[in-house]
Order: C-alpha cells, then structure tokens, then sequence
C-alpha cells in the first residue's frame, strides 16, 4: 500500500481501499488475540513457572527445560514417540482428505432430494459433538458387558467373552481415525457440495452431449472442479491440524494404549496440567511449531510440484 | 382478539412481577449467599439439600455450591484456578504444597485478621493456626485445618476388607489369613453368585483410573492394610516397622499390591472395565451387586441401602457389606492432630463475611457433631449430664439411615474422637458409652458378630498391634520444582507399566514389565527423586514429635 499522504492527493476515492481495510480489521485483530498474543506464553519456557505468581516474580532459568529434553535417553526416546504418534496420526488424517470430495460427488449423485438431505444432516451432525459426547456414543456401543456389539456378537455365538475393545491398543490408530472421520466427514464434504453447485451447468450438458455418463462426468467435471479447493482446504488442515488434535485422544487415552496415542499436544497436557510441570510442558509444546512448519511446508512443496502454484 | 391477547400478556407480566416482588420480600429479612467451595477431600458436589445443608440455610443465611474437586484431576482444576489468579470462596487443599503454592502466589486472605469474627476457629484451630503461620505462612496463618483433633480417641481406620457377609457366610466362613486368601474367597463368592439379578456379570473388585496420581491409587490402598504409605517422590514409608522404601523397588508394598490385583484378574475376578470406567462408575457397580469386595466402606456401602427383592433395601434382606480384616494385618489409621489432616483457606474477599461464618461453623462442635449424630432433641439428648442417643438417632443408626442421609459429609471439620467440653464426652457417638456396649439392631451385623462371636469388626485384633499410624498430610513439608518436574515425567511411565501389569496375560509378562518401568524411570531420574523423598519423610517424621498425637485405643468403622 502506498502512503495515504499521496493517494488522498491523487484519488478523491480514498474511501474506498480504506473502507476495506477497515472491514479487515477485525480479522487481524481476532488473529493477532488469537494466534500471535499466545506466542508471549512461550516465555514461560524461560522462567520456573508457578500458577498465580506475576512472571515478573519468576525465577528466569535460561535454556534448562530445553536442555531436560535432551538431558537424558529415556526422554529423547519418549519424545521420539510422541513424534511418532503426531506425525503418523496427522499423515493418516491427511491421507484420509479426499474422502469428503468423494463423498460430497457421491452425494451430488443421490437424485432423490430428501434423502439426500436426510444423509448429508445425519453425517454432518456429529461434528456439532464434544468429543466427550462421542467418546460416551463409542463406549455405550463398545463396552465390556452391555456395549451393544458384545451383546450382538454374544447373542450371535460368534464369540464366548466379551471383546474389551475401549482396552486395546491393536489398530488404535486406524481407530482414531475412523472415529475421526465418523466426526468430520460430513461436515467437511459441505464446502465440496457448495463449489459442485457452483459449476456451470453447460458443462454437463456438453459432457452428455458428448456421449458421457455419470461415471465419466463425476471423473471430469465433477473432480477436477474440486481440485483447487481441496487444494487449499489441505493446506489449511496441514497448518491447523496440529492445534485440534488433542481432545480426541485425551478422551479415548487409557494405559494399554497410551503409548500409541499419545500425540505432542496430549503429551504437553499430561505432563504440564495432569504433571503440573508448565515450563518443561511448554518448551516440549514448543516442538508442535517444528513440526506444523515443517509440515506446511512440505504441502507447499507439493503444491507447486503438482499444481505449479503455492501458497508461500 | 389481538387486544384480547395483549390484555392477557399484560396481566400474565403484572402476576410475575408481584410474584417476583414477593419472594424478594421474603428474604428481605434474612440475606442468602451462596458460597462456592472447592473442597478437595469432598467425594461429591453441587448444592445439597440434606438436613445439614437446610441448617446452615436457615440458621446461617448460607447455601454452599460445593464444586467438583476429587479425584487426582482435582489439583489439575486448582492449578488452572490458580493459574487465573481467581479462586473460589474457599477451599480445602488436600496436600499442603497446594496450600504453600496458593500462599506464595498471594491468593490466600490472611485468617488472622479476621479471628475476631471466628471464635470457634480460634479456640479449636490454636495450634492448627500456629502451625501453618509458622511452617507456611512466614508468620501469618492463612489455612487452619480440616480434620482437627484434640484428644486421645482415635482408630478410625479408612481401609478394612468390605466384604458381601450373605455370600461369605454361605461359602463356610474360610479365615482370611493374609489378603491373599481373598483370592479363593472371592473365587467361590463368585461362584455362588455369578450374575446379578438383572443378569449381569459380577466381579470380586471393580476400581477406577481417574484418582491415579504418581502411581496407580489402589494399589498403593492395598499396602495401607500393611502400614505402608506411598508419598509424593515415590518414598514409601511403612509406618509398622518405621522403613523407608523405594515404591519401584523389588520389596516395595506397591509392587505387591500390583501383584494382588494381578493375580485377582488372572482368576477372573477383577473388573476388566476398572481401566476405562470413572469412579462413578464403579460406586454404582457396587451399589448394584456387581462387585463383592472393596477396600472402602464408601465405596461399597451404598450397596446396603439400597433397594433389592420384595421392595426391601438389601440389609433387610440380610445382604449386604460388613468390614473385615486379615489376621495379618497393621492397618493404618488416621493421626490425630491438633493440626489437622487437610488444611482450608478463603480464596478471595468478594463474599468474605460469610466465607468467614462458614469456616467458623465448619470448625465448631456443633457442625461436625450434627454431620456425626444429628441434631440434638431429636436424634441426641443430654440425660443426666450425659450426651444419650434417642431411639430415633438408633433407629437411625442401625438402618443405615443417618450415614445416607449424611452421605456427603465424608469428613469434618472437627474429629469425631474430638473432646466436647459440654458434654465431657468424644464429639463422634460411636466413643458414647451408649453404643460402645450395644450390638446394633441391623440384621446384616448382627448376624455377622453373632456368627463370628465377634462385637466389633476389631475383636480379636491388638489395637497397637494391628494398626500403624498414618501421618497427616499436613505434617509433611512440600516438594522443590525440580523434584516435581522429574515426577512429572515418571509418573505416566509407571502408571501406564502398573496398569499393565494388573492385566498381564501371565507372570513373566508381569515382571517383564515391573523391570522395564524400573528401568525407565531410573533413566529418568528416580533416584534422585526418591532420594528428596526420604528426605521429606524424614523431615516430617520430626515434625510428628512436636505436633502429631495418637493413642490408639480401637478401630472404630
């Protein structure tokens, strides 16, 4: 932007330009509040931190939580598998991202207009649930004695004991996936169902014209019109993917499968509020910024490989 | 019509106002506050509405909003509080580095300027006072205790083998030895009874991850029956024969208790679901008939009142929990202490004066004494100079009726062994002469004493013998930050390895497991923790000399 000194001189239209920085400030402000102010916090990596005491009372202790990280191999080893758990959750949280494109072309294909609006209400609602809710849903279905798949699949004799499925660690991440996906897809697939309404109508009629089914429509107009939103919309959850993914798994987290669920932000929860160790907690959350830069910037990377532009 | 309709809304909005104007007239005379306490000691929450909390409405103008603050999440709520800088009215802390974190950080009003308006507090918390001035205050007394004792009465023990007496007696009775033979007790219990009479699965014993703290809680609640105790830097110390061992070390209690609980899942016995369930959930088992033993009486004693065949409680039927003990035990119980167990504090001065007259009342004889025996002129007289229960308060006694109704109240502000001076006798009515020589009139028990030719759960026990003391909490000094940041990284470790080893598919994956977790959280610096652990113990073993008091003269559940 120019100084205003000179385009007040030259353009009597000042107001406008200044009209629509004016209709953005809010959005700066909300992300100043929200993303930048809490940046001040990490300073508390910096001090011995206790609840209630002015920072200004703190002890400063330089780089010693970051150095208790490292300190010795134990924590090294735990760190390495939070890691693990984040990334290997996150990169199967990506790789689940079309599966609202597809679903959002398939539900465009439903020709019968209630029932497709019936099937996009019922899978957009559990997003509107706490994670508490679900967990609670999960559990009356997967309980120990009165879950409602031991007491179908006891009824049935396909087994003698119930299953304790909320106990067991094998295939915990492509669970929490699952109820992942359970939670989002309809939601997520709205954005897709908006920009289908929004191509033009001559295209499929040219498309049919030409001798093309639903299949081959779906394949060539419908896809390739959501590519650049999925595009930005996966840029986007790369960035912010890190900051919701918490709750899930604070919810669903017991001791046989800790181990393999427990990503960076858990990790940061159980050892700074359930621990009450907040400066060590903060200098590990520290590590979240490493991995969603690197992350974004990975996805940018890709961006420009397949799509020859990017974001950054 | 329209106007018809805007007569009717006018009218309808002229009675809500005189509605309204009228309920204010009433309490014009006498002001409500509503206090909000985050009590940590305290199982339950919200408003109450027993006759405790209708007294304190109307003798006191206060209604109290206890907030939900058990459970080891608890202290996660206080830190956030205090993190804010916004504590509620009062609080109880449960551990004493609370208390000194809340006074450091200046959230604390001081007491002692307010003595004046807290003559009960003065008089029954003097040394409570004195103690915390000196020990965390630099001086001023900002927290006065909770469980203040001033006599030699004492024994209440927390622990005892709550065992369902209908199915024990029915399997011949077998003597528990050690807690190991609950193994096969519980096994042929089980047996005897192996659903509900709904149809669901009974257990042997049910319990709950969510009070886990630096290791899991009830392990650490089965080496209370042998004198040990786990502290905060994984020093344990076994009051019985005065060591000091390492938690995770071989010969530990708390690897013992781990092995109690493995072995009861091995023989089927544990609640698979004591990994994933809340502590609600398990006191509602209990209450159903799902689990037969507990280790605490608050845990399983709903069971006895409530209702079961033919539209009778339990007890009527003749089932119900009664407390046992190993032969072998050295039970801890609690110290008295003229300091007290937990300590309070008033957490701001927005509702200051009737903060104060609430802390005030909690210390003063009469509110421990009505959450112990009711009310006086009803359930208690005063007969010949003589405190004397009336036949409602032992109807009331007996039945189980009093402790429902008083459910809430699991502890209070004055000791139930706490000398009364006007009635020259223990606050509590279980030390009353009266009910000392009685049998009460409950069927369950009375046919437990008779058959076992027992009258109290401890016949046959030595009462120093059999107990160790338990040292207050507010005898022992807090923990350093660096000490605490350690924890805070072994402490998931030997949770997570605990648990697993409760449900270890057989031995060698048990002691596999025990070794990895030793090993681990030596890399972590459990040595050094434990080491700060001795300390503290030792420091409030010194402490215990001056300010700690028991004389043990029965156990008394």
């Amino acid at each position: 932007m120019g100084s205003p000194g000179k385009r007040l001189s030259s353009y009597p239209e000042i107001g406008e330009p200044l009209k629509l920085m004016l209709m953005g400030l809010p959005f700066f402000i909300f992300v100043f509040i929200f993303s930048y102010l809490p940046l001040y916090g990490w300073v508390y990596a910096f001090y011995n931190f206790k609840p209630g005491i002015p920072l200004t009372a703190e002890r400063f202790v330089g780089w010693k939580y970051f150095k208790m990280i490292i300190s010795d191999p134990v924590t090294i080893q735990e760190v390495i598998r939070v890691m693990k758990n984040t990334l290997g959750m996150s990169f199967l949280q990506l790789l689940a991202t079309p599966l609202p494109v597809f679903f959002a072309i398939m539900l465009s294909e439903i020709k019968i207009k209630p029932y497709q609006k019936f099937v996009q209400t019922f899978t957009t609602i559990p997003n509107f649930i706490s994670w508490i809710l679900m967990f609670s849903v999960i559990y009356s279905m997967l309980a120990l004695d009165d879950g409602f798949f031991n007491v179908v699949l006891l009824k049935l004799n396909i087994i003698d004991e119930p299953i304790h499925f909320m106990a067991s660690s094998s295939h915990i991440w492509l669970k929490m996936l699952f109820y992942h996906v359970v939670k989002t897809l309809g939601w997520s697939s709205v954005i897709y169902i908006a920009s289908l309404s929004g191509v033009d109508s001559q295209l499929y009629d040219a498309a049919a014209v030409d001798g093309a089914g639903r299949f081959r429509i779906m394949v060539h107009i419908k896809l390739p019109a959501l590519i650049p939103t999925y595009f930005v919309l996966l840029l986007l959850q790369i960035a912010g993917f890190l900051n919701t993914g918490m709750e899930q798994y604070y919810v669903f987290q017991n001791a046989m499968n800790r181990e393999s669920i427990e990503v960076l932000d858990l990790y940061t929860y159980n050892i700074g509020i359930v621990g009450g160790s907040y400066s060590y907690a903060t200098a590990i959350g520290m590590l979240k910024t490493v991995v969603s830069v690197s992350l974004l910037l990975s996805a940018n990377k890709l961006s420009r490989v397949i799509r020859g532009e990017s974001i950054i | 019509m329209i106007k018809r309709c805007s007569v009717l809304v006018l009218l309808l909005l002229m009675a809500g106002t005189l509605c309204f104007a009228g309920g204010e007239k009433e309490t014009a005379g006498k002001s409500e506050t509503t206090l909000q306490i985050f009590s940590m000691p305290t199982n339950g929450s919200g408003i109450q509405s027993d006759p405790f909390a209708q007294y304190m409405k109307d003798e006191l103008g206060l209604v109290v909003d206890w907030l939900p603050a058990a459970g080891e999440t608890a202290n996660q709520k206080l830190q956030a509080m205090m993190a804010a800088g916004d504590l509620p009215d009062l609080i109880c802390f449960h551990k004493i580095n609370q208390a000194q974190e809340a006074i450091d950080a200046g959230l604390l009003i001081p007491l002692d300027d307010h003595l004046d308006k807290m003559p009960n507090v003065e008089m029954n918390g003097k040394k409570s006072l004195k103690y915390f001035a000196d020990t965390l205050g630099d001086g001023t007394a900002y927290v006065v205790g909770q469980g203040i004792n001033n006599a030699v009465f004492n024994g209440n023990a927390n622990w005892a083998i709550n065992l369902r007496w209908d199915l024990y007696k029915e399997i011949g009775m077998p003597p528990i030895n050690t807690m190991d033979d609950m193994i096969s007790i519980l096994s042929q219990m089980q047996a005897l009874e192996p659903e509900t009479a709904d149809g669901k699965k009974t257990y042997g014993f049910s319990f709950w991850p969510d009070w886990d703290g630096n290791s899991v809680f009830m392990a650490s609640e089965y080496h209370s029956f042998y004198g040990a105790e786990t502290w905060d830097a994984y020093a344990e110390y076994n009051a019985a024969t005065g060591r000091i061992t390492n938690q995770l070390s071989d010969e530990s209690y708390y690897k013992k208790g781990l092995e109690f609980f493995f072995k009861l899942n091995q023989a089927g016995l544990l609640d698979p679901d004591s990994l994933t369930q809340r502590f609600d959930n398990a006191r509602s088992k209990y209450e159903s008939g799902r689990a037969l033993m507990s280790f605490h009486g608050w845990v399983s004693g709903a069971y006895n009142n409530a209702v079961g065949e033919n539209g009778k409680t339990n007890n009527e039927n003749g089932k119900g929990f009664v407390s046992m003990y190993p032969r072998d035990m050295k039970v801890l119980v609690d110290q008295s202490s003229p300091v007290g167990e937990y300590a309070w504090g008033i957490g701001n001065n927005k509702n200051l004066d009737a903060a104060l007259k609430f802390l005030d009342f909690w210390l003063s004889v009469d509110s421990a004494s009505i959450i112990k025996n009711g009310f006086e002129g009803v359930d208690w007289v005063m007969k010949d100079g003589k405190p004397w229960v009336t036949e409602k308060g032992l109807e009331d006694y007996d039945s189980g009726a009093h402790s429902k109704t008083y459910a809430f109240y699991t502890h209070t502000g004055l000791e139930s062994g706490f000398y009364n001076e006007r009635t020259g006798m223990p606050l509590g009515r279980e030390y009353w002469p009266q009910i000392v020589d009685r049998i009460p009139d409950n069927p369950v028990i009375r046919d437990y004493y008779n058959a076992m030719g027992i009258s109290n759960p401890f016949d046959g026990f030595d009462p120093v013998e059999n107990t160790s003391i338990r040292i207050a909490y507010s005898l022992r000094p807090t923990l350093d930050d660096d000490t605490k940041a350690l924890i805070a990284k072994i402490a998931p470790i030997v949770k997570t390895a605990s648990w697993k080893m409760v449900f270890a598919e057989d031995k060698a994956e048990f002691e596999s497991l025990w070794d990895e977790m030793q090993e681990k959280a030596r890399g972590l610096g459990l040595q050094e923790v434990y080491e700060k652990g001795v300390e503290i113990v030792e420091a409030t073993l010194e402490r215990t000399k001056v300010y700690g008091d028991t004389t043990i003269i029965g156990i008394n559940k």
